[in-house]
């Protein structure tokens, strides 16, 4: 097979290399073809001679001894084991390092037990760090317990240890994307980003170019004439973040700069799970109780391959597999490296045509409905409080009345107490509004948070207008197609759909269904919303063993009982209501709309299309929006540890590129990050950054895990980022704090932070907050223990640095002590459930049978409300035409669906040698009988092409475990920076290594029906996610 | 299960749960970190592939390493004594006096020796250094689905030796006869499903489809 | 990704120990030969002390680990159980009878009985040990046991006999006749390398163990028509045995049964031919942990 090509930066010797490092602010590479470990001589001389705990040739020093014989565990002292957050991935585990108690090298890396993510089960907050050491041996009682990290994570430490790292601030010495730098002070890139000036005089370049405090200008409206998008402070636009309770220092950044434009990858990471038309609540995401459930559906989401916790999906369902509690079906496209294996008979794998979720979906209502075997009972229970008199802990709302009237001001909208002539109820209410349903035991209408029991199926007119109950809508649109129809559009046999459905009702509240990134399609709003429209039909919602809510801990925690973290006073309120991104506001109410039809224009179209009820942000549309300066363009773009145009299949293209590098469009690009990635390749400035491992960050759970906690991340060794003269060191966070300082924003500086009684606290470091968001957690909902002097001992916690320590009172000092030794706090599992299996840290939760969030949006290019309900709609562009009825499916028989790959994390970890030893390239993976039609074999050179022209050339891998119609491409893969081109700072260049760039990248189609010349990467539209999943494509073999 | 005495009377095993690998190579790379193997060097690998007729798939992943053999061929045939069998009854190398000749290599059916930079020939040690200090090694510490269960196999109560009594244990290549300390459950069913796949290491083909005769 | 162990170097090994134990055992019988040997007999003892010798240095590079460390190769007679360490100590033996016979020689003294009798035994020891040091490496079901020592021997003296009748015919041209036994071994031995090469294809394809007999129908398959066919139809079997054989027949119908240039092609083929078998054998073996993945 391919060797590696590591030539380029092979060529570089030790010697220069360490040179190198020091002029350009880069560390790493220390053994570019090995592990970067100390070699064999050095370690043996570190051998140490201890016989309990003995090294042999191979293998480092050990963590602990334990004896069989009297179960005894031995700490060793040289060594020391910390627990915090891995974030090679998403899926934010727990991490465990073992570090050299003097040389703090790490010497190996694992899972924290203490973590429900990597330990199944899990080890309780409040067992000693001894119990924690017993998941590393042979102790019988323990191993099933051992907590673990998974492949990629160990990818992600191969890159920490030996990938080239950004370590100083550097400032563009070429044009954008050329790859040269100059390295600069901290200070100079305080001085020039906020101030700004032109920058590059000494390039050539003349521009005069606006810092920060030019931009944050609150009197001069960002676009003339069009006051929507506020003032020019929101020329700040900003993407960045992930779910690893580090984006608090940006959200207060942001919000204290004073712009709304704030985007990081949750459309283009979960699609459409982020609209929420079919559930009403205060709950976050919902999943699938993976530890507790008899069946569960996966639809979107392979257990064990990918998810939103890998890991934790991962251990329970394996665990229900193994000890034959559960049986789980698998719909997707890809047969995952996940849990449907060899050997068991409680996993299957159904493969599905992409972006058909909701066809299967009605097939399983339909027969639900047709065979009447949905819980009629809890459907017609018109509120919470009567469904959980019922045994349940949601509602829906299938007996609530929609206004059907189309004369009616509220055409399409639920029928309130108001619109019936009804006396809105005095009776507590979980939800914003009340609804009106027609009591079954009178027959009349009532307000139906007053009534017992609903009528499901009624139409009529109350108070003379024309209504219909919710339910009737989702049944109409079931009985748009025969089962068979429905079969033959998703590519599940029909006896399967009515098996899987049959079985889904059978186990009642036990049974469960979820998905993720397989719903971000062109049609992901309705695939999002299949979960909750079935968990309707048996009232499997927020119960032990179906879907429940995720997410559960101490939101924020900025504000808790001893700080008060998101306050500050001063802080603007300029908050506009449109966004450059285009969502949550309508083409109707745009000043361009209103101009152009002032001026005669008929139903004018946009360049671009508008969201109304698109996801909350969006940073795909962000994406597409600069590409085109549409709606319009920004005054500085500032990223941070993202990637949103390779996020967006479709929108990695010259044309996008060009956007980006152009100065017009982005007068000042600054990017944080830590290698040379896609966004400081491209940017003019590159703010060094700190590495997982080396920072705070607190979150909650992105698993489905039905429990409480809050994890953590915090600097478990030191940063290798420059350190600056006051001994802080440098990173994004630092960058943040000293930007609002020179530009006086309130909530920065020395008198920044609020304590709960009231004192004002300095605001110059990472810690200064962190440090007091953990006390917040130590004393919610019961406060902590303090931690004992031995286990501050056997972690070395007394050797952290003092201005942790300062940021606290030394009380608080002792429970952060302990949160940092656990790596998170967790409640105990016991108070999840109530004896009735209600899960009891959910929300209260309604299920909308009908939307009218969704029901009474138009489509501004076709002028057509969206259906209500959940249904079977094939993908469209923009304007809802069909994507087949513009291109042929004859000549693009194919769709596609991409899946995280398991050697690579998201766009990352092609800079880890070993990672790429293991996989140096993704593949196009095609059912084995397409390919026998189409004569492609195994290995082959192939061309997917969309009908936009696009080629993604890669090889063929034949698979049983891929569905026909389908291409299953690997995410990841391919690069246009990262270590692939060449890098020079100052006079020196680290050649790039081709072996970083391979493989393919899955690029969807042009919308070719948005407005004249703009650029536009299919997506969903109504949710505004890219439409990453589905699309057209044609297989082809390229002749020579 | 009947094996070998050893001097020490423990039986150091590996069983592994085919069933239960998902081939996520958490056990590989904890290998390479925990024993300082470089990019090339395996001690222990992953073979992936796709398992049974569209469209009644499954994943198949069989985790290789040293099995640690009661009747080694490797021991055996290796000239200068490198190779040896420690009281535990492990396989072990001494690369002091291995002058890597290969024949060891040649020797062993399962293909799971390599040799380092100098020559010397190398395999998994059973973390021999971990696992003596009543530690897991790092393979089955690493497993998240615990595929890999790890013990003393004469110990009646060590999760392994249970499992064992209850699921029993097959060799790699029970055709061969040698008594092997790494087995599995469910390999044998999973051999005899049709390939439907080439047959990866990691993300790299191995077997390519058109190779094994499908 | 076809896992191999050994490669050229251990091809080039075997070849040149098998070529010389063919050589010497050719030197050694020459002692009981009533003709003039006196050339041919030399011959066959430089050729088979030097590519023995040479062969040896090869399998030494070939183990770096002792090439870097070499008092390691002192320990290479630990293990007795390991076929290496007695054929380690054949080649050992091999070497000091071989260089005592040559300095017989050399000094124009008579070489004694005794040591063309130990000459004999190491030669066919030497031959055999190629052929059971693969033959013991179970994981590769080409590597036959029953047949490849065998094997090996005949092909040994095969490609000996020839390389030593090769040179006589240029320096020793008329002690050819003397060894009387050639024409009908230049008939028979290629005979014998065919039946037992095809006893070896029969045997590999008809391994027991579903592992086994995938991996050996592979190596089999590489051979016949794989990526080894044209070294396997073109080397092991027109050159290995056609072509001798051909001039084997030639020479013993002829009326005189001299050598000629068609013996001189013959013997040419032959020594290219047992070179290309034992480079198919150890090339085109593929290891049963592949047959596992079948
Ligand atoms: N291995 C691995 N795991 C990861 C990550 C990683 O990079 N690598 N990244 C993490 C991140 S950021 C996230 S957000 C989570 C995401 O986790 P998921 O959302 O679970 O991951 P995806 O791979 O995007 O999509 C899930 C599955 O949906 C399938 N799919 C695609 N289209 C369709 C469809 O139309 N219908 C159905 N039913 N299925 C479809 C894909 O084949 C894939 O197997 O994973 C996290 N975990
Ligand atoms: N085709 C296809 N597209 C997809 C997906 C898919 O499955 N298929 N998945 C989607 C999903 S789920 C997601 S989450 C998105 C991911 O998309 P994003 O979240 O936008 O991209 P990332 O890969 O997380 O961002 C990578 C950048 O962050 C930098 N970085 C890493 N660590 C640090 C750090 O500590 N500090 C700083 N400052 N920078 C750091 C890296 O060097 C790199 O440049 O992609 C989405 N797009
Ligand atoms: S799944 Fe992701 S977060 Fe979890 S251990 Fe693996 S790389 Fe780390
Ligand atoms: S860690 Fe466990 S599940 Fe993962 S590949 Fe290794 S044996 Fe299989
Ligand atoms: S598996 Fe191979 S290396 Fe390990 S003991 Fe058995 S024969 Fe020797
Ligand atoms: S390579 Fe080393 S361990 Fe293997 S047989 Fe030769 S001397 Fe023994
Ligand atoms: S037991 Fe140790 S050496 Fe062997 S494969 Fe597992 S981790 Fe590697
Ligand atoms: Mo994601």
């Amino acid at each position: 097979m391919e060797e590696e090509k590591e030539d380029g930066s092979m060529a570089i010797t030790d010697l220069s290399r360490r040179r190198f490092t020091q002029l350009a602010g880069l560390t790493g590479a220390a053994a570019l073809a090995g592990l970067g470990l100390p070699d064999a001589a050095e370690a043996a001389e570190q051998a140490p001679v201890d016989p309990e705990f003995p090294v042999s040739g191979r293998g480092r020093k050990l963590e602990a001894a334990y004896d069989p014989n009297t179960d005894e565990i031995k700490v060793n002292d040289e060594v020391i084991v910390r627990y915090s957050n891995c974030v090679g991935c998403y899926a934010m585990c727990g991490v465990r390092l073992k570090l050299d108690r003097d040389s703090r090298e790490i010497l190996a890396q694992g899972g924290n037990p203490y973590n429900p993510c990597n330990a199944y089960p899990v080890l309780p907050f409040d067992e000693p760090l001894t119990e924690a050491y017993r998941t590393m041996t042979q102790s019988p009682t323990k191993q099933t317990g051992a907590a673990t990290c998974c492949g990629r994570s160990l990818g992600a430490l191969d890159v920490y240890l030996n990938s080239y790292r950004i370590t100083t601030p550097l400032k563009r010495a070429g044009k954008r994307g050329e790859g040269k730098w100059e390295p600069i002070s901290w200070d100079q890139l305080i001085e020039e980003t906020v101030e700004g000036g032109k920058l590059f005089a000494h390039l050539g370049e003349d521009r005069e170019i606006e810092g920060f405090r030019a931009v944050r200008d609150f009197d001069t409206p960002l676009v003339p004439d069009a006051p929507e998008f506020g003032s020019k402070a929101n020329g700040l636009i900003y993407c960045g973040g992930r779910t690893d309770g580090r984006g608090q220092t940006s959200t207060r950044f942001l919000s204290m700069y004073g712009s709304s434009n704030k985007y990081s990858h949750h459309s283009s990471c979960y699609g459409a799970k982020g609209v929420y038309p079919y559930q009403s609540g205060d709950g976050d995401d919902l999943g699938i109780d993976a530890e507790n459930n008899e069946y569960a559906i996966w639809m979107g989401t392979f257990p064990g391959a990918n998810g939103g916790s890998v890991m934790s999906d991962l251990k329970r369902v394996a665990a229900t597999i193994e000890n034959k509690q559960a049986k789980i079906v698998v719909f997707d496209p890809n047969l995952g490296n996940g849990v449907v294996t060899p050997a068991q008979d409680n996993a299957v794998w159904y493969p599905i045509k992409p972006a058909t979720n909701s066809a299967l979906t009605m097939g399983m209502i339909r027969w639900i409905i047709d065979n009447e075997k949905y819980n009629e009972g809890f459907m017609c229970a018109p509120n919470l409080p009567q469904a959980i008199k019922l045994g349940f802990n949601a509602c829906t709302n299938a007996t609530h009345l929609v206004i059907v009237d189309e004369a009616h001001p509220n055409y399409r909208h639920m029928m309130h107490p108001e619109d019936a002539g009804l006396t809105p109820s005095s009776a507590e209410n979980a939800f914003e509004d009340q609804y009106v349903c027609i009591d079954a035991a009178t027959q009349q209408p009532a307000v139906s948070l007053d009534c017992d029991k609903g009528l499901m199926e009624w139409e009529g007119e109350v108070n003379g207008v024309k209504v219909r109950t919710a339910y009737l809508f989702l049944k109409d649109s079931a009985n748009e197609h025969t089962i068979e129809e429905y079969s033959e559009i998703c590519g599940v046999p029909v006896d399967v759909i009515e098996e899987v459905a049959s079985e889904f009702v059978a186990h009642g509240t036990k049974s469960s269904v979820n998905g993720a990134g397989g719903v971000t399609s062109a049609n992901g709003t309705d695939a999002t919303s299949c979960y909750s429209t079935l968990a309707g039909l048996t009232g499997a919602i927020c119960m032990k063993g179906s879907i429940i809510a995720t997410f559960v801990g101490v939101t924020g925690p900025g504000n808790g009982e001893r700080y008060l973290l998101s306050k500050a006073e001063g802080m603007p309120k300029d908050k506009p209501d449109a966004r450059v991104d285009r969502t949550g506001f309508a083409w109707e109410d745009t000043s361009e709309y209103k101009r152009r039809t002032a001026a005669g224009e008929k139903d004018p179209k946009p360049l671009l299309p508008w969201y109304p009820g698109g996801v909350g942000t969006s940073d795909n549309q962000m994406v597409l929006s600069l590409a085109n300066g549409y709606p319009h363009k920004a005054k500085i773009l500032l990223t941070w540890q993202c990637n949103p145009i390779k996020a967006t299949p479709g929108a990695q293209r010259e044309e996008v590129m060009a956007a980006f590098k152009d100065p017009d469009i982005i007068p000042l690009a600054i990017c944080s990050d830590v290698v040379e990635g896609t966004f400081a390749h491209m940017a003019d400035y590159i703010v060094p950054d700190t590495m997982y491992r080396e920072h705070f960050g607190i979150s909650q759970h992105a698993a489905w895990w039905p429990h409480k906690g809050n994890f953590l991340q915090w600097p478990m060794v030191e940063p290798k980022s420059m350190k600056l003269d006051d001994g802080r060191h440098a990173s994004f966070d630092v960058y943040l704090c000293d930007v609002g300082r020179k530009l006086g924003l309130p909530g920065y500086g020395d008198e920044a932070l609020l304590s709960a009684t009231g004192e004002k606290l300095p605001f110059n470091d990472a810690c200064d907050y962190y440090v007091k968001a953990l006390a917040n957690v130590a004393y919610e909902d019961g406060v902590i223990e303090d931690l004992s002097d031995e286990e501050i001992r056997m972690q070395a916690l007394d050797t952290l640095p003092e201005a942790w320590k300062k940021a606290v009172t030394p009380e608080e000092w002792s429970k952060v002590q302990r949160l940092l030794s656990r790596g998170c706090r967790t409640w105990p599992e016991a108070d999840t459930w109530d004896d009735q299996g209600r899960q009891t840290y959910a929300g209260a939760y309604m299920v909308n049978f009908y939307s009218e969030e969704r029901g009474s949006v138009r489509n501004h290019y076709t002028g057509k409300f969206y259906e209500g309900a959940l249904g079977w709609h094939a993908e469209t562009f923009s304007d809802g035409t069909p994507i087949a009825d513009v291109y042929s499916r004859e000549e693009y028989p194919f769709g596609a669906a991409s899946h995280k790959p398991y050697f690579r994390c998201v766009t990352m970890l092609s800079d880890s040698a070993l990672l790429r030893e293991l996989s140096p390239h993704n593949y196009l993976e095609i059912n084995i009988e397409d390919a026998r039609e189409l004569g492609i074999k195994d290995g082959d050179t192939v061309q997917a092409i969309n009908p936009s022209g696009d080629v993604m050339e890669g090889v063929a891998m034949l698979r049983g475990g891929t569905a026909r119609g389908n291409i299953g491409i690997s995410f990841g893969y391919t690069q246009d920076a990262y270590g692939s081109t060449d890098l020079t700072v100052g006079d020196e260049t680290v050649p790039g290594n081709p072996a970083i760039n391979t493989g393919v990248q899955l690029c969807q189609m042009l919308d070719p029906q948005v407005g004249e010349g703009a650029i536009f990467a299919f997506s969903d539209p109504e949710a505004s996610t890219p439409g990453r999943n589905g699309g057209m494509f044609k297989l082809v073999v390229p002749t020579a | 299960m009947q094996r070998a005495e050893t001097k020490s009377g423990k039986r150091p095993f590996m069983l592994v749960d085919v069933s239960l690998c998902i081939g996520c190579h958490a056990c590989v790379n904890a290998c390479k970190f925990e024993n300082e193997l470089e990019i090339k060097q395996f001690n222990t690998w992953i073979e992936t592939w796709d398992a049974g007729e569209y469209p009644n798939v499954v994943r198949a992943n069989v985790p290789h390493l040293c099995n640690h053999c009661d009747d080694a061929p490797c021991l055996a045939v290796c000239p200068t004594g490198a190779t040896y069998r420690n009281d535990d009854g492990l396989i072990l190398v001494d690369q002091e006096k291995c002058i890597g000749c290969k024949y060891c290599m040649a020797a062993c059916p399962f293909s799971v020796r390599w040799q380092n930079d100098a020559g010397e020939v190398e395999k998994c040690t059973f973390c021999v250094n971990r696992t003596s200090a009543g530690l897991l090694p790092a393979c089955a510490g690493n497993c998240p689905t615990h595929a890999r269960l790890f013990g003393d196999l004469n110990d009646p109560n060590s999760e392994v030796a249970k499992k064992v009594a209850e699921l029993g244990a097959e060799s790699m290549l029970p055709e061969l006869g040698i008594g092997t300390n790494t087995c599995y459950v469910g390999l044998a069913e999973t051999n005899a499903l049709p390939k439907s796949s080439s047959v990866l290491h990691g993300g790299r083909v191995a077997v390519k489809l058109e190779e094994m005769g499908a | 990704m076809i896992a191999m162990v050994w490669n050229e170097l251990i091809v080039c090994y075997l070849f040149l120990a098998g070529l010389g134990a063919g050589s010497f055992l050719l030197a050694s019988v020459t002692g009981w030969l009533s003709g003039s040997t006196k050339k041919i007999r030399l011959i066959g003892s430089v050729v088979g002390l030097a590519t023995v010798a040479v062969g040896t240095l090869l399998l030494m590079v070939d183990a770096r680990a002792g090439l870097g460390s070499p008092a390691r190769f002192f320990g290479l007679v630990s293990n007795l159980g390991s076929p290496m360490a007695w054929g380690v100590l054949c080649l050992s033996v091999f070497l000091v009878i071989a260089a005592a016979s040559l300095i017989f020689q050399l000094a124009k003294k008579k070489v004694p009985k005794f040591i063309d009798v130990l000459g004999m035994l190491c030669s066919l020891g030497v031959a055999t040990y190629t052929g059971v040091l693969l033959g013991a490496a179970k994981a590769y079901p080409l590597w036959n046991m029953a047949i490849l020592p065998a094997l090996f021997v005949v092909s040994a003296a095969l490609a000996g006999f020839s390389l030593v009748s090769a040179i006589a015919y240029f320096s020793a041209r008329d002690e050819l006749p003397s060894l009387t036994f050639m024409p009908k071994a230049e008939v028979v031995l290629p005979v014998l390398v065919g039946v037992l090469f095809a006893a070896l294809l029969v045997a590999t394809a008809a391994v027991p163990g579903d592992s086994a007999h995938a991996a050996a129908s592979l190596s089999v398959q590489r051979m016949l028509v794989g990526s080894f066919a044209s070294v396997f139809w073109i080397g092991v079997v027109v050159c290995g045995i056609v072509v001798p054989l051909v001039a084997g027949v030639c020479r013993l119908i002829s009326k005189r049964r001299d050598v000629t240039n068609v013996g001189m092609i013959g013997y040419v083929a032959s020594c290219i031919g047992e070179f290309a078998m034992r480079y198919v054998i150890v090339m085109a073996a593929v290891s049963i942990t592949l047959g596992a993945a079948f």
